[in-house]
Parts: C-alpha cells; sequence; structure tokens
C-alpha cells in the first residue's frame, strides 16, 4: 500500500519533467532565482513528505501483516 | 516557433504542472489522512483485543492457581503458554503502536509542512511565472508587431500584411499580447494615417496606452483596444471612463507622483503637462483594432463624454502598404520628421491650420476662455 506517497510523488515528478524542459531554454538569472526561491522549497517539502509517508507506510503494512497473523 | 514562443510555453508548462501538483496534493491528502486513521483505528482494535486475550488468560491462570491451591489436579501449562504468547503479542503491538505515533507525527509535520509550501511557495511561484509570462508575452507582441510593422515601412512588397499576421498571431494568445500588438498597429495608424507623432514614456501596467503629439497639441492621449467586432468598449474606474477628465486626472496624477507604480522621469513630465492644460483639455483619442475584420476605427471623445469617429473602418493592410510606398527603403519617417510626406490628416485638418489660442487642448485655447 503505497496510497501515502504515490500521488504526491506522481505530481512531484510531473513538475520535476516539466522544469526541466523549461530550464533547458530558461537559463538566465530570472530562471535561478525561481528555482532557488520557489521549486527548491517546494521541492523539498515533496520529497520530505515522501519520506515520512514511506516510513508510515512501511509500519502501516506491518500493521495489517499482524492484523492478518490475528485474524 | 520562435525562441520566445517557445520559452513561452516553456515556462507556461511549468506554470500548469505547479496547479496540477496543487490539485493532486489536495486531493491527495485527504485520502492520506483517512488511510492513516484506518491504520490507528486498527491499530486500537488489534492493542484492544492483544489486551483484552492477556486479561482473559491471566484470570484463567489465576483461577487454575486457585484451583491448585485448593488440591484440585490442574494442567495449567497450555494457558501459561497462552499469555506468554498473548503478552508477546501484546509487545508487538504496543512497540508498533510507538513507531506509528512517532511516524504519524512525523508525516502529519510534513504533510503540513507541505500544505504550507502548496498555499505559500507555490502560489509565489505561479505569481513570479505569470509575471515571467506577461513579460515575455507583451514582449512577444511588441516585438512581433514592431518588427511587422518596421518591415512594412522598409518597403518589402512581401512582407506588408506582416501587420495583419502579427494581429493573426497575437489572437488566441493572452488578451494583454492582443492587447499590445493592437496597441502597436494603433500606433502605427495615428502616426502613418493621421500623422501624429508618437510622444515615448514609461508605459505603466494601468494609465494611458500611448501618448501622441501634433503641432500645437503637445499631449494627445490615446486609448487602444483590440476588439472581435469593432465595437468601442472602455473600462470603467472609480475615476471614470477612461479617456475620461476625471481618469486623465488620474493618470496625470499618479505619473507625476514618485510614489506611484507610474512614476518616471518622462511619465513625470507628460504627467506634470496633462495637469498645466488641464485633464478636462487633453485630446483623447480612442483606437478599435478588429482583430477579425483587420481594420481600424478611430474616435476621438467629445466635451459631453460621447465618442465621435474620426475615420472608420480603415484597412490595416493598406496601411502598411501606404506606408511602404511613401517610406524610403530602411528608413522611419518619424525619425526625421523633414522627410515625411504631408499625410491626410483629420487631425491637422481640425486642428494645425488653427492659429494657436484657437485650438482646443492648448493653454488659453478656446475652450479655456469659456
Amino acid at each position: 500500500m503505497d496510497e501515502l506517497s504515490t500521488p504526491v510523488l506522481e505530481a512531484a515528478r510531473q513538475v520535476e519533467q516539466a522544469w526541466q524542459a523549461a530550464a533547458e531554454r530558461w537559463q538566465d538569472e530570472t530562471a535561478a532565482r525561481f528555482e532557488q526561491e520557489h521549486m527548491q522549497p517546494l521541492a523539498d517539502a515533496a520529497v520530505d513528505y515522501i519520506h515520512a509517508a514511506r516510513e508510515l507506510e512501511t509500519i502501516l503494512a506491518t500493521l495489517r501483516g499482524l492484523a492478518g497473523d490475528l485474524a | 516557433m520562435t525562441t520566445i514562443h517557445a520559452d513561452l510555453e516553456a515556462i507556461q508548462s511549468v506554470r500548469a504542472a505547479l496547479l496540477s501538483f496543487a490539485a493532486r496534493v489536495y486531493e491527495a491528502l485527504p485520502d492520506a489522512e483517512f488511510a492513516v486513521e484506518r491504520g490507528a483505528a486498527t491499530l486500537d482494535r488489534q492493542e484492544d483485543a492483544a489486551r483484552r486475550a492477556v486479561n482473559e488468560l491471566t484470570t484463567r491462570l489465576y483461577e487454575c492457581h486457585a484451583a491448585a491451591m485448593y488440591g484440585y489436579p490442574v494442567n495449567y501449562y497450555h494457558i501459561q503458554q497462552a499469555l506468554w504468547d498473548a503478552e508477546q503479542r501484546l509487545t508487538r503491538i504496543l512497540h508498533l503502536r510507538r513507531r506509528f505515533d512517532s511516524a504519524v507525527n512525523a508525516w502529519r509535520s510534513r504533510k503540513y509542512a507541505l500544505e504550507r509550501a502548496t498555499d505559500d511557495d507555490l502560489a509565489a511561484a505561479t505569481g513570479y511565472l505569470d509575471r515571467r509570462i506577461t513579460a515575455l508575452e507583451s514582449y512577444y507582441a511588441t516585438t512581433l508587431a514592431t518588427t511587422a510593422l518596421n518591415l512594412g515601412r522598409s518597403g518589402i512588397p512581401w512582407l506588408l500584411p506582416a501587420t495583419v499576421g502579427a494581429l493573426r498571431l497575437a489572437i488566441g494568445h493572452s488578451n494583454r499580447a492582443l492587447g499590445r500588438t493592437a496597441e502597436e498597429v494603433a500606433a502605427a495608424v495615428l502616426s502613418e494615417r493621421f500623422g501624429l507623432q508618437e510622444v515615448p514614456f514609461t508605459q505603466p501596467a494601468h494609465g494611458f496606452d500611448r501618448i501622441f503629439r501634433a503641432p500645437g497639441l503637445p499631449v494627445i492621449v490615446v486609448e487602444s483596444k483590440a476588439s472581435h467586432d469593432g465595437k468601442l468598449r472602455l473600462g470603467q474606474t472609480l475615476a471614470g471612463e477612461q479617456g475620461s477628465p476625471g481618469w486623465n486626472a488620474q493618470q496625470a496624477d499618479n505619473m507625476a507622483d514618485s510614489a506611484s507604480k507610474q512614476w518616471s522621469p518622462a511619465n513625470e513630465r507628460i504627467g506634470r503637462l496633462v495637469q498645466t492644460l488641464g485633464p478636462e483639455n487633453v485630446p483623447v483619442l480612442a483606437v478599435v483594432v478588429n482583430h477579425q475584420a483587420f481594420t481600424a476605427d478611430v474616435y476621438q471623445r467629445q466635451p459631453d463624454g460621447a465618442w465621435q469617429v474620426l475615420e472608420a473602418g480603415i484597412d490595416l493592410q493598406q496601411v502598411t502598404v501606404e506606408t511602404a510606398a511613401e517610406a524610403a527603403p530602411a528608413a522611419f519617417p518619424q525619425e526625421s520628421p523633414a522627410h515625411q510626406p504631408p499625410l491626410p490628416s483629420p487631425w491637422s485638418e481640425r486642428n494645425a491650420e488653427l492659429p494657436a489660442e484657437r485650438r482646443e487642448g492648448v493653454p488659453g485655447g478656446a475652450e479655456r476662455r469659456g
């Protein structure tokens, strides 16, 4: 079960792809500023969330296994 | 595809991806919260069941001990074993509970951070991109139209429809891009068809579209509008309709106010001039560029607020053809006024032949004498 991390991961990948495509053409100072001030904080927040969600998913999987043992 | 066009598309795709990201995050987080609550409920049930099992087996074990004390032959080994298993299970569940609670706290903290980032950073990011997109579109529209008009002026016959082409290209882009292209076209119409000379100024985001002058008229305010049906539609503001004396006064005040976004040295000079002339005396023209028919209509605002048509149905292709025929190769007529051909100008017919003191919009002119 990865319902916690997958939707955010897929959405983040979509932004990353669009940004990579744009960054190939948009390489001036404003682009660097945009990446530093806007894209990076958003990417950091998304990556931190995905890591925390995966940790929780591991525990939920263990819990389901435990529930299955008891069932 | 031009570089600017490609840049625009790339940046617009980033903007779209960011908005899609926000939509997916907003959709996913409540589902994730529900999954976590479901997990917590499962854990609660498992812990309750494990505790009940431990309690029941403990009770049974005490009963067995009591029976043994009274001398009954009781084999309670299997109960001891079951209790040991139940306690182990409860320990595992409690251990899992601690990990779960810790992970949920960490996840919630990251979730709130992601929500904050999605709300704040993403809004700032799309705002930043919007400004970039607007700047590129404006540059694109201006460059396109200016290039087209300059090519027309240079007398290259097969590029004469470029003005119309610029309009066609701008259609489908933002209203701002279309508006900027229409502004360029309107400026060409007024300079080529009416013999007016454009006054450079720092064009603000909100304010006068263009400023022109003519002999004896130091300031002529021009509003340009792109329209699909050729109708003149002016914005209504708190200061009055665009082009009205109240609106002119407000723009002039802003242009002359160093604390305003509309201020620049050039704008202050124009603002002071409008204030000196009196906003009600400054001539105002409106040019409506019909981007379906590729024609332009020129209006002049009357003292009673009505808009009088100066010329309607100006064929934009014809404007460039006339320009090309009149201009010397690679020379821009407005840069050397001495070489400008005498263009038929309703404006000059109305004013230029009159003595300065009788021209409308001139300090001390007829309308000022009351």
